[in-house]
């Protein structure tokens, strides 16, 4: 049986959306709202330039997930609530920890805090992820 | 809403791409992986633009409500099992309800849609349970 224990307590993986990427999730979504795209729709919004996808943040937090569990288990669940927009250029940190390890009914599952920092550590996005580790 | 589409290399090729993963992995019969939130480039509808908002926002939360603007809001992504190149996903999406909530910036609305995935099959690949934050 696989365990949580042999896996490090914490992740972290640092990204910078670029302008190419938001515009690649939206084409690759089907998603046409403006903000994503269009700069002036975006500052028409209050927003600073366009802002990056919910669902693409979400994707970060994925791939944290999935590089932290490597082989040895797949991503089950994963709740993310975006707290505060994110933009092209800006550095963020997907940070993912341990919460809570196994049952004796499911021994390999596996609960992830997650959260997105910008880097002022303002908190773009936090969620949870549910991650069933192999039986060996 | 119900629709059906074919799951292709490309497909998942372009959505890795987008997110910035690495190549995708191949099954052992030479079949792409998708990652773990792939069924995203199947969540909103391929309706003409002239069916869209005038901010171009999804279809799916053009609910008669007093706010235009849609800003960050969250979701609970769940992956029951993988998805391959040839597969063909089954997407059926509904509005679960609309919430409305006094904030400090004034009046928001919580719009939730929920959309379902399942293969050629009949097994259910995912469920996104998605927010959107709607405002004036």
């Amino acid at each position: 049986m696989s365990n949580a224990t042999s896996l490090p307590k914490t992740h972290r993986l640092k990204i910078t959306p670029t302008e190419t990427q938001v515009f690649m999730f939206s084409a690759v979504t089907w998603n046409r709202h403006q903000i994503h795209f269009d700069l002036n729709q975006a500052k028409k919004e209050g927003f600073p330039a366009v802002a990056v996808q919910r669902g693409l943040l979400g994707n970060f937090l994925a791939r944290m997930v999935t590089e932290w569990a490597g082989n040895q288990g797949r991503l089950e669940r994963l709740q993310w609530k975006v707290l505060q927009s994110a933009f092209p250029g800006q550095e963020l940190e997907c940070i993912g920890q341990i919460k809570e390890t196994g049952s004796s009914v499911n021994p390999g599952r596996v609960i992830l805090e997650v959260r997105i920092l910008n880097s002022e550590d303002a908190v773009i996005a936090s969620g949870e992820a549910v991650v069933q580790l192999h039986e060996r | 809403m119900k629709r059906s589409y074919l799951v292709t290399e490309r497909d998942i090729r372009r959505f890795s791409q987008a997110i910035g993963a690495p190549e995708p992995r191949k099954a052992a019969d030479g079949r792409l992986i998708a990652e773990p939130l792939f069924c995203q480039v199947f969540m909103f509808e391929d309706v003409p633009v002239s069916e869209l908002a005038s901010d171009g926002s999804p279809k799916e939360i053009n609910v008669d409500i007093p706010a235009k603007r849609t800003v960050g809001g969250g979701s609970d992504f769940e992956i029951f099992g993988p998805v391959f190149s040839g597969d063909t996903l089954t997407v059926h999406s509904k509005l679960k309800g609309v919430t409305e909530k006094s904030g400090k910036s004034g009046t928001l609305f919580l719009v939730q849609v929920e959309t379902e995935f399942t293969n050629q099959q009949g097994q259910q690949i995912a469920r996104e349970t998605a927010t959107y934050v709607k405002r004036d």
